[in-house]
């Protein structure tokens, strides 16, 4: 039996009894100190401030946020679940679900909308025939996902992606994913949250065009239109390729579109071509009320830069030549065609839309 | 941020939790990541300042677990046993990563520990702690790294002399001697831990004044 009596504090925190008493509060531990306390009450100064100093020892040890606990929890759930699909896979590391925004808690995301407008059922029949490399059919296992219903449908994805399957959509996609690249079908309309993983680029295989997913957060979302494929980006990168089984005697260059914030893409099925253009009403990337910017006798320059900043937009335009243009305005919440229009009226320029890119036309104001 | 709380007496529920996973019980599993996840990442902090690393580490951990899970057998002490295997495990890679790339040398970057750790987990797990709990964080990140370790396990985690000379491969009576080094140590860094200091001073003060009367 020790003589706690005698204790100072230093003795107190080496004392493991004291330790276990205070950091596991159990009944017997909790009896005991109780009855020392009330036979040596004035040890209690001694003991409640050897107390405090021990649960501040504690605290003062954890380096874990609530949101990335969170976050790791659900990584190591979904990475279980794929563990327990498929239990002949053996290699515990999967770098791939590594989740991206440390301390966030937020999932990078990537998301994706298409809606394909033609016989959205045949899937493997018929002429719209999602064409997939055949090293993509050789993993064994694919489940296929059929939204025969009138909601939208969730399905969650090896990986951690989530996938939101349209009515009248079908959707595949292997039971594990290789090690090389994610790849998915899909026909019908899906709205996409994919992961990122730099190593494992996400296709989206439709039947004729291939959504690679490149970058980092970021939103690709498309728009209403009739024989048409689109794939929309907000903010971040796609590449948008025509599937190759079906345009294999089209030149490379052609077949392949970057596309950045802001920009879509057509695919226009009777033609077989793909156009790149700016969306219809392009939105600030990033913060959507990054507030008003005010300029006054401000070179054209430097807001045609917090434009391009604004929006990721490409403006293109004759530095020299506008450079005796000032502009003061107050740009807020309208939107950028409008501002766009206000800045050109200003300096007496007009704009086009070429590719995706802004041209500025203009004269000098000097 | 709530605070993590001091160790829960959740120890004989753990095995039971250990029992059921390893006859397929997914929510067993998930429950017992859930209850000591927080503890094992922050154990590793004793090692590396790599959180991305400690991630891994620790999912690749609870990953091996449930493939090995037929193969596991009964433990009655589940938190010593995860805390040996992730000890193992971040030694092992840390080794590697050594070998590979000198500037992750782990001996050599205990004395700047603090200094090393990223802003931003300093920043967010910082954020609910007093003013006193960083000063007790500072002290303790200036330990050498076994006396870190030492008292992360004891203060932490509250294991005994024991069951710590288990996990890091030790004496019981070195761990005894690196507990009192470590508090002694602590207790001359903090200001804290020295409040009674002021008093002994003035009644070493007021003796040697009584003393110099005549």
């Amino acid at each position: 039996m020790q003589d706690y009596a005698q204790y100072d504090i230093k003795d107190f925190l080496a004392d493991e009894a004291f330790c276990r008493w205070v950091l596991r509060q159990q009944p017997a531990d909790n009896a005991f100190w109780e009855n020392w306390l009330r036979n040596n009450p004035e040890r209690a100064g001694i003991v409640s401030k050897a107390k405090t100093l021990i649960s501040e020892i504690h605290h003062a040890q954890n380096y874990l946020s609530d949101e990335e606990l969170e976050t790791e929890l659900q990584r190591l759930s979904a990475a279980r679940k794929s563990a327990t699909r498929d239990p002949e896979y053996s290699e515990p590391t999967r770098r791939w679900l590594r989740p991206v925004l440390l301390g966030t808690g937020a999932l990078a995301c990537v998301v994706v909308l298409f809606f394909i407008f033609s016989n959205p059922l045949s899937w493997q029949t018929g002429e719209r025939t999602a064409h997939v490399p055949s090293k993509v059919y050789k993993s064994e296992k694919w489940i296929e996902i059929t939204n025969d219903g009138n909601s939208t449908k969730s399905v969650s994805l090896p990986d951690g992606s989530s996938v939101r399957l349209s009515p009248k959509s079908r959707f595949s996609y292997p039971a594990k994913f290789v090690k090389t690249g994610r790849e998915v079908l899909l026909n019908g309309e899906a709205f996409f949250e994919v992961t990122k993983n730099p190593q494992s680029p996400f296709k989206v295989y439709t039947s004729d065009i291939v959504t690679t997913v490149l970058g980092t957060s970021f939103t690709v979302k498309a728009f209403d239109g009739d024989k048409d494929v689109r794939v929309v980006v907000k903010t971040g990168k796609v590449t948008v390729t025509a599937n190759t089984a079906r345009n294999k005697t089209r030149e490379p260059e052609k077949t392949q579109l970057v596309l950045l914030p802001n920009q879509q893409v057509v695919f226009h099925r009777d033609e077989q071509t793909m156009k790149r253009s700016l969306v219809g009403n392009p939105s600030p990337v990033g913060q959507p009320n990054a507030g008003t910017l005010v300029f006054e006798n401000a070179p054209v320059a430097r807001v045609f830069e917090s434009l391009q900043k604004q929006y990721e937009v490409q403006i293109i335009y004759d530095a020299d030549l506008l450079a005796g243009c000032q502009l003061t305005a107050e740009l807020g919440q309208e939107p950028l065609f409008e501002k766009l229009g206000m800045i050109c009226k200003a300096i007496q320029a007009r704009y086009e839309l070429i590719d995706g890119q802004i041209i500025i036309q203009g004269s000098s104001c000097r | 941020m709530k605070k993590s709380t001091p160790v829960p007496a959740d120890e004989p529920l753990l095995g039971d939790l250990w029992n059921r996973f390893r006859e397929n019980d997914e929510q067993a599993f998930d429950e017992l990541a859930k209850r000591r996840y927080r503890l094992l990442f922050n154990y590793a902090t004793r090692f590396t300042k790599d959180t991305e690393l400690i991630k891994d580490c620790i999912q690749d951990l609870f990953l091996e677990l449930w493939y090995r899970r037929a193969r596991l057998t009964d433990t009655s002490y589940v938190t010593v046993y995860l805390i040996c295997a992730l000890r193992n495990n971040l030694l092992r890679k840390l080794r590697v990563n050594t070998r590979l790339d000198d500037s992750v040398d782990i001996a050599a970057s205990s004395d700047v520990f603090t200094d090393n750790l990223t802003v931003e987990t300093m920043l967010i797990s910082s954020e609910s702690m007093s003013q006193n709990e960083r000063e007790i964080r500072n002290a303790i990140n200036r330990l050498p790294r076994r006396q870190q370790e030492v008292i992360f396990l004891k203060f932490y985690e509250g294991l005994s002399n024991e069951e710590i000379a288990k996990v890091m491969d030790i004496e019981k009576q070195t761990v005894a001697n690196f507990v009192h080094r470590a508090i002694s140590q602590l207790k001359n860094d903090l200001p804290s831990f020295s409040q009674i200091m002021p008093q002994i001073i003035f009644l070493f003060l007021s003796s040697a004044s009584t003393e110099l009367q005549p």
